[in-house]
């Protein structure tokens, strides 16, 4: 069911074993830092198949699902981004 | 791929049937190809290239090819594609697939719909069809392929492999761009191809924004689907179909066409009477492309003269080689299902230098391990010659079942998370010319690329390939690469084909790895080369394999010395029956298949130098091929 509740607060440290998992870095968690792009050259380095691989695992860990692809866009700049988003989204658990 | 997925099902639910054997035994592509042959009674060589969605353009294109250099006299060639579970949801997790309509090149568009199909074509050679009578549809004119290094789903946007296909296929069949009247254009339907193929178009057709309005244009993916392996055929027989009855295909369900083509799109009923030539483009995940060139057939005055000698093989010089082999320890590894328990294999150690380093590259990521052996080795191979100019390299590789590792993870996924939850990261992997295309992205080859399956005999497959575009100028180098890797869905199938203890005591052990080749078209100076290949003698069971085994040998002289190639199954108890001459036992690092036959002929290489004599290297394929090559370093 869902509830009108705010998510809690997912850690950084979730968000980048999220990352580094999904897509299958070659670097450590902690090299990822809090507003280094995830996307793009000059960041992370990941592309449009990780974009949906994200979305895939952040539906399957947190039970929100995207849709948009500029929603997705914005949310996924960064860890940071992505951990303000999450955080504002309604709480839904990821097996309801 | 239906019968692999039935197989990896069972094995994860820990099931024990016995339609598991005919599964493990069944499911790799080569035997839909043997099943073809033994129904024809064909027994000729086989090839099959995995180049994606471009195969089927490709198969056309290469047998063209084999008739031009004089390999074979007619060949029956095509595209098939049966849909599986597998692929279905693979294009699903990339959201590539329409919601509601296939729209080619309507700017609405959003995305595929794919279709299931398959269409063959018979080539031969003009003098040939002339001498029994044949009634000539048209003439395979001209072939033109390479490969876009962009990303390994998305074409460049700039369109510049597809045009380079096109123009280079063009070229060939000795035609001017406007001389071409009609396009089968690949138009999937999805944002990203359209926009970059339109742009292609443009390119080769216009003046980079313009096509003039009489070239008529259609995708036909919006009637049939996205038919994946097939679609390269079909569509090659839609462009024969065109150039014989002056009958368009329509390019349906537009309601706003891009304007790169706006005017060229062919509406429904067009007919068009003065067409003398068609092309076909086709792209492919992995950066595949490939046009082919179709014109109506003029008898020529000249006698046909259907003995033509067949052209002796270009010998091909060795230039470089290349190893990843196992470590010399053997270890472990289980089956999914835990009845199969554990078996002694031969691994590659991949924390080992150039393999760790490696695996930083990009491309590499989210690989199957395979390609990072390919890559290895394919360095290694090019070491000897750093400046081997990119543009005039070529890159054959050779699979058996390609990346397992990438494939079974994905459909494990789907298996216990659900479709919904399917890996958009590792579908693209589990294609067979993904590690390929890895490799070519590393070392910059945008040249021709081919991935080519099947059993051990694929590498004698791969190797003709690289001799026919070394015999046509394509190219001036060639690495022709043999890679496998292993993965617990393999070890239940070995166990339930009866290939591991405690059912085969020889000392079998499953092994992993790759080999390359840099190959180029022998010099005099070059003294190591391979001088004589003869492949595609297949057999049925192992009741006739002997027999065909032989027919293959006495294709050799018989003053050589023969490798044995020491393998722990029931082909090496025919080999070691088999009569005649020295015999030279060659190392054994498990049986890796491909990369095997890669490794063997590098080591039959070494002992042609030492002996100072031409070595036979036999190449048994364990699903229905013998091959053997033949090598001097005299």
């Amino acid at each position: 069911m869902n509830t009108c509740e705010v998510m809690a607060e997912v850690s950084l440290d979730d968000l980048r074993k999220l990352v580094v998992e999904n897509c299958v870095l070659k670097i450590k968690p902690e090299e990822i830092g809090e507003d280094t792009p995830l996307f793009g050259p000059d960041g992370v380095g990941l592309d449009s198949l990780d974009a949906l691989q994200l979305t895939i695992a952040i539906e399957q860990q947190f039970g929100i699902v995207i849709t948009d692809a500029n929603v997705a866009r914005e949310a996924m700049g960064s860890l940071g981004s992505l951990r303000r988003w999450l955080a504002q989204q309604p709480s839904r658990s990821a097996n309801s | 791929m239906a019968l692999g997925e039935q197989f990896l099902r069972s094995m994860l639910a820990q099931r024990c049937g016995p339609g598991d054997l005919f599964h493990a035994a069944r499911y790799q592509s080569q035997h839909q190809i043997h099943d073809l042959q033994r129904y024809f009674g064909f027994d000729g060589p086989v090839t099959i290239i995995a180049n994606a969605c471009a195969s089927g353009t490709n198969a056309i294109g290469h047998g063209a090819d084999l008739i031009r250099s004089s390999a074979c006299d007619c060949v029956l060639t095509g595209g098939y594609e049966a849909l599986t579970e597998l692929i279905y949801v693979g294009f699903d997790c990339l959201q590539a697939m329409s919601p509601d309509c296939c729209r080619p090149f309507d700017v609405g568009r959003n995305g595929l719909m794919l279709g299931e199909a398959a269409a063959f074509a018979v080539l031969e050679s003009e003098s040939r069809a002339r001498s029994r009578g044949a009634r000539i549809i048209c003439e395979v004119a001209g072939y033109g392929h390479g490969a876009d290094l962009h990303h390994l789903t998305q074409p460049n946007p700039s369109g510049s492999a597809t045009v380079a296909a096109m123009k280079s296929a063009i070229a060939q069949a000795g035609l001017d761009a406007a001389e071409i009247g009609y396009v089968n254009a690949h138009g999937t339907g999805t944002v990203l191809n359209d926009v970059s193929e339109g742009t292609a178009l443009a390119n080769a057709f216009g003046d980079g924004s313009i096509i003039p309005a009489r070239l008529r244009i259609s995708s036909t993916k919006a009637a049939i689907g996205h038919t994946l392996g097939a679609a390269g055929s079909i569509e090659a027989l839609f462009a024969i179909a065109a150039l014989q009855s002056g009958e368009l295909p329509p390019n349906l369900n537009v309601r706003q066409p891009e304007p790169t083509v706006a005017t060229n799109l062919v509406a429904a009923g067009e007919r068009w009477a003065d067409v003398r030539a068609t092309l076909t483009v086709n792209l492919g995940f992995g950066g595949s492309n490939a046009a082919l060139v179709f014109k109506r057939h003029k008898s020529s005055p000249r006698s046909p003269s259907p003995n033509q000698a067949r052209k002796a093989m270009v010998p091909l010089a060795i230039r470089g080689v290349g190893v990843v082999l196992p470590s010399e320890a053997s270890s472990r590894m289980s089956g999914l299902n835990k009845a199969v328990g554990e078996h002694v294999v031969r691994c590659v150690d991949r924390t080992r230098e150039p393999l760790a380093t490696l695996q930083n590259e990009a491309r590499m990521r989210r690989a199957s391990p395979l390609a990072l052996y390919m890559l290895a080795a394919a360095q290694q191979a090019l070491a000897v010659d750093p400046a081997v100019p990119r543009h005039r390299l070529g890159i054959v590789a050779s699979f058996n079942t390609g990346a397992v590792v990438a494939t079974r993870r994905f459909f494990e996924g789907v298996i216990k998370s659900g479709q919904r939850f399917a890996s958009p990261n590792l579908f693209p992997e589990t294609v067979f010319n993904s590690p390929t295309s890895h490799v070519a992205t590393v070392l910059g080859v945008s040249g021709p690329c081919y991935s080519i399956v099947g059993d051990d005999a694929a590498w004698v497959s791969a190797l003709r390939v690289a001799a026919s575009w070394l015999a046509n100028g394509l190219i001036e180098y060639a690495l022709v690469i043999g890679a496998v890797e292993l993965d617990p869905i393999v070890i239940d199938a070995f166990a339930r084909a009866g290939w591991l203890p405690p059912h085969n005591r020889t000392g079998y052990v499953p092994g992993e790895g790759a080999g390359a080749l840099l190959l180029h078209r022998a010099e005099a100076q070059d003294n190591l080369r391979i001088v004589q290949m003869a492949d595609g003698f297949g057999y049925r069971n192992r009741g006739d394999a002997p027999a065909s085994a032989r027919r293959c040998l006495a294709q050799f002289p018989s003053d050589v010395v023969r490798c044995h190639t020491g393998r722990h199954n029931w082909f090496g108890r025919i080999e070691e029956r088999l009569a005649g001459g020295k015999r030279v036992t060659l190392p054994y690092h498990g049986d890796a298949f491909v990369a095997s036959a890669a490794w063997n002929t590098i080591a039959a290489a070494d002992l042609a130098r030492r002996e100072k004599r031409k070595v036979l290297l036999p190449v048994w394929g364990l699903t229905g091929e013998c091959s053997a090559l033949l090598l001097s370093a005299e």
